[in-house]
């Protein structure tokens, strides 16, 4: 990773402070003032709590040994956590911005820490689901907080640690051993296969020697918050830490509160990729060798590797899994953290073999990235949890409200657990809900999506419009060429089994009652989409760009019929869109022409200069579309952690 | 008048159609019997005629496998319907006789289809022959349409065929089946609102009209809106265009009211109605009915006028 080294030096060596320059520590500390006496030696119980907690109670009377005697002075025990409070990566013990308010969490203080789901020894096991710390790697993605040494702490106290029931089930805690090396303390032991399938430890003990010396606490998530309810783990770690004398007696009295201390850390949330994202890389599936082509010629001219897998059947990369990230704040202001992919609830054959969860298992999960499940249970859901319909608004600001990350798309009948996740991340919702049951598919990514733009927001939406394909059909037809063809050579069945010429002419298309019909009904509701988004946004018109192509009904739904351009994989200030096979019009395809002119000039200020996108022409027909989808189903985009500071959006 | 009575007469032949020695045979969609002995000879005449002139279709509808799982797997959505009825509609016209025949008398070895994947072979079938607008397929989508035992959405594809064929038997077979107790009149309803004459219209109107079921309406709105979609009428041609606009009219006068009684589903499908109708006099109607209406229902009525004159302007 990244920053571990530095970090884990910085860790190391603060630690070594601690441990082994107790003088100086203590110099720091406050002045131990408190005495019996002061501490209410005459008020009985609180008193005798420093001074014979063996005494059973009985208050200062039952007091000996020197803290025992009324009046004399005792040493002031101080109990502290200290945790990366003010989110510079680093967990400062003697600076007021890691001590002040630790055990508050908001968008200007507060710690995080990882849910450590991806697997740095690569052994095919995600880092948090096994009992040990798998290696340096590993080791680095585990958020640090200390027990502060206490030097001064008498022979025979102790220290106890205690975590909330709720946090202990869902994050580990380790301790760093003598040798160097990490061991269970506290939250989840074990190995864990599910979400509540590890016993777990709420309350952890410390020895004298360890008190004095002071511990290393590492912490990581089991999962990120996955609800907002309040029935579930609002994805905090409430920590406490407290000292006992040698009769088990605790020291925290109210004349000497500082033996007990508390501290409040959040686990980081998942944060969906977008558009506007920066990648490295894109994924498709290798059966249909011309999409592959030309995915891999614009990736490549966008500076973006494309690989191919082969699985079983499942060619919606898009789909079957999500590509997000999430981050801690590292040192010198930079973030630590990891990719994170986000697995649909079912399979195309039946089978826990088959089930996106597994394949991203065996193919997805390596160091730096980590793989999730949300669904409860394997097999639910339907097309509307397939991740084409769960997209990113770019970001931005609306009056009052503000999206820096971007805010998270939806469209219909989404299983319940995956909302309530994507708004307990409560960095990039609450969600925008859009009605998309009225199509076969049903995903949002086959009406909208976004483009880099030299403007004020930074970004335009494409939409597609049915109303400017019939337009421009209906031009066409006045200026004499009604005749021409399109989907020239093009099959409306796979090859393989080849029925009919998919060929139309322009004509033709616009005497289709059925096309038209259905056309005009999926105007309709892109038009409420368009509404609902350019509303909940502020977009202006002329931040909208209509992408043309006529629709078909099959069933009770709606599906592009030409070929949805607007499904159009984004990297940079690249488009890779479907060839539409259009009408050659003097030597030019007209829908190739009139995007290009729309998105691939200057006319519109796309691209992050505002010279246009360049438009990539990728043929799908045959492995795709005539199969109910594009190229943005048929690919998925990730890249790194970006370096966007989420924890000060947080909601 | 005449038109009409011929077609019930049609659809009383098909109802009593006597069992013969074809009654054995039966389709995917239609049982053995249903269709009268005149009407199936007639057709199974002309589907063996066809046969041995051109076999090539028949080998290429027995070819489609779009409801199997090999096939519909692939789909970004896997559902059986989606491939099959997309393969059907690729077999073009000439597919017409093989699918009639393989409705109403010879359906494929069922290869352990399931329920679902079966259903989707037969909802496709009709769903493709009803595209197709050739009166030839009237018996046998007829004869799915009235049959009981036919899945629903199976029965709503024949319906929307025969509306689509929209002669005066078509008319009376599905205005028959809209009492609310009728067991089919959902599919009548989708098949008017693939009936494009203004007798739809009307029959569509007076329910709604009388309509104070929220859900009921909006299956009412919804085939209104389909009737009167303006691009439908336009691709219809010139010598339709007036008829068009009698029918985009009568619609656009029924669904204003109603948007303005309704207040769920059903307002906001005769919304939708009213957008796919794009007849010019909405906006007049719509300001007709705000000056009658209470203060909220004119606001409402106001947001429908802002949206249709936005949409009018980006056509």
């Amino acid at each position: 990773m990244k920053h571990s080294k530095t970090n884990l030096i910085f860790l190391i060596g603060a630690l070594g402070a601690l441990a082994g320059c107790g003088g100086d520590d203590t110099a720091a500390t406050p002045p131990p003032t408190a005495t019996v006496g002061a501490g209410g030696g005459g008020a009985g119980g609180t008193g005798g709590v420093v001074g014979a907690g063996g005494a059973g109670g009985a208050g200062g009377e039952g007091g000996s040994g020197e803290a025992g005697a009324a009046g004399a002075p005792i040493p002031q025990i101080f109990a502290d956590i200290a945790v990366d409070a003010n989110r510079d990566g680093l967990v400062n013990p003697d600076d007021p911005q890691d001590q002040d308010a630790e055990d508050e969490w908001t968008d200007k203080h507060g710690a995080s820490f990882l849910a450590n789901i991806d697997d740095d020894d690569d052994d095919g096991v995600r880092d948090v689901d096994d009992d040990i710390v798998n290696g340096p790697e590993d080791e680095a993605d585990l958020a640090r907080a200390l027990l502060k040494a206490s030097p001064d702490a008498p022979d025979g106290a102790t220290g106890l640690f205690t975590v909330d029931e709720r946090a202990a089930k869902n994050v580990r805690i380790w301790k760093r051993a003598e040798d160097g090396s990490w061991v269970p303390f506290a939250g989840s032991v074990g190995v864990c296969k599910g979400a509540s399938d590890c016993d777990f430890i709420q309350e952890a003990a410390a020895t004298t020697e360890e008190l004095r010396a002071g511990l290393e606490l590492a912490i990581e998530g089991r999962s990120f918050r996955l609800s907002l309810a309040e029935s579930a783990w609002a994805g905090s770690v409430q920590m406490t830490w407290s000292l006992f004398d040698v009769e088990g007696n605790p020291l925290a009295t109210e004349g000497n509160p500082e033996a007990a201390d508390k501290a409040t850390m959040r686990v980081a949330p998942w944060v969906l990729f977008g558009n506007l994202d920066a990648f490295d890389h894109v994924k498709s599936d290798s059966v249909y060798s011309p999409l592959v082509k030309g995915v891999k010629t614009a990736a490549q001219k966008a500076g973006i590797k494309p690989t191919t897998y082969k699985n079983w059947n499942d060619r919606w990369t898009q789909d079957f899994y999500q590509t997000g990230w999430t981050t801690i704040p590292a040192p010198d202001g930079a973030i630590h953290g990891m990719r994170i992919g986000n697995a649909r609830p079912w399979g195309r054959e039946n089978g826990d073999q088959y089930l996106p969860y597994t394949w991203l298992q065996k193919n997805y999960l390596a160091p730096d990235k980590g793989i999730l499940k949300v669904y409860k249970k394997a097999n639910t859901g339907d097309t509307f949890d397939s991740h084409g319909n769960h997209d990113l608004i770019p970001p931005y600001t609306n009056g009052d409200e503000k999206y820096p990350l971007g805010r998270i798309l939806i469209g219909s009948a989404i299983l319940k657990e995956t909302k309530d996740f994507y708004n307990a991340q409560q960095v990039q919702g609450p969600y925008l809900p859009v009605k998309t049951s009225w199509l076969v598919v049903g995903h949002i990514d086959e009406v909208a999506s976004f483009v880099p733009a030299q403007t004020p927001r930074g970004w335009k939406m494409l939409i597609a419009s049915n109303t400017r394909a019939r337009n421009m059909f209906e031009q066409l037809e006045k200026e004499g060429f009604g005749e021409q063809p399109m989907f020239v050579g093009k099959k409306f069945y796979n090859d393989k089994d080849a029925l009919v010429d998919a060929e139309i002419s322009v004509s033709e298309t616009l005497k289709r009652a059925d096309i038209m019909q259905w056309s005009q009904e999926a105007q309709v509701e892109i038009d409420d989409i368009r509404e609902t988004i350019q509303e909940a946004v502020g977009l202006s018109d002329d931040e909208i760009i209509e992408v043309p192509f006529l629709t078909e009904a099959i069933g009770k739904g709606k599906v592009a019929w030409q070929p949805g351009t607007v499904n159009a994989l984004v990297m940079g200030d690249h488009i890779a869109m479907a060839d539409p096979f259009g009408p050659v019009i003097e030597g030019a395809d007209h829908f190739k022409k009139d995007l290009e002119e729309r998105l691939g000039t200057a006319m519109n200020k796309l691209g992050s200069e505002g010279q246009g996108l360049v438009v990539h022409w990728v043929d799908d027909w045959t492995g795709y579309h005539i199969n109910l989808g594009e190229v943005h189903c048929a690919t998925n985009p990730e890249g790194p952690p970006p370096a966007k500071l989420w924890w000060t959006v947080v909601r | 008048m005449k038109k009409l009575l011929v077609a019930a007469l049609f659809a009383a032949a098909l109802a009593s159609a006597p069992r013969s020695a074809w009654a054995e045979t039966a389709g995917i969609a239609v049982r053995a019997g249903a269709l009268s002995e005149q009407l199936r000879a007639s057709l199974l005449k002309e589907v063996t005629a066809f046969r041995a002139s051109t076999p090539a279709p028949f080998a290429a509808l027995r070819k489609v496998r779009g409801h199997k799982p090999e096939v519909y797997r692939e789909l970004r959505n896997p559902l059986p319907l989606l491939a099959v009825t997309r393969e059907l509609r690729a077999l073009g016209p000439s597919a017409l006789l093989p699918m009639l025949n393989e409705l109403a008398f010879e359906a494929r070895p069922r290869e352990g289809a399931t329920e679902a994947e079966w259903g989707a072979l037969r909802e496709g079938l009709l769903d493709t022959v009803g595209l197709l607008r050739d009166r030839r397929a009237a018996p046998v989508l007829l004869a799915a349409f009235e049959q009981g035992s036919l899945e629903l959405n199976a029965r709503i594809a024949a319906a929307k065929g025969l509306g689509r064929l929209g002669g005066d038997a078509e008319l009376v077979a599905l205005t028959k089946h809209l009492s609310t107790s009728d067991p089919v009149r959902v599919a009548a309803l989708a098949g008017l609102g693939e009936c494009k004459r203004i007798e739809s219209a009307t029959a569509l109107a007076g329910l709604l009209t009388q309509e104070s079921n929220e859900a009921e309406a909006e299956r009412i709105a919804r085939a209104m809106g389909s009737l009167a979609s303006s691009w439908a009428w336009q691709a219809m041609g010139p010598d339709r265009q007036a008829e068009g606009l009698e029918v985009r009219l009568a619609v656009a006068r029924s669904l204003v009211p109603a948007f303005a009684r309704l207040r769920a589903e059903g307002r906001e499908q005769a919304r939708k109605g009213l957008l796919l109708a794009e007849h010019p006099d909405t906006l007049a109607l719509i300001d007709t009915e705000i000056a009658r209406s209470d203060a909220a229902t004119a606001d409402a009525l106001r947001v429908l006028k802002q949206r249709i004159t936005k949409t009018l302007a980006r056509r």
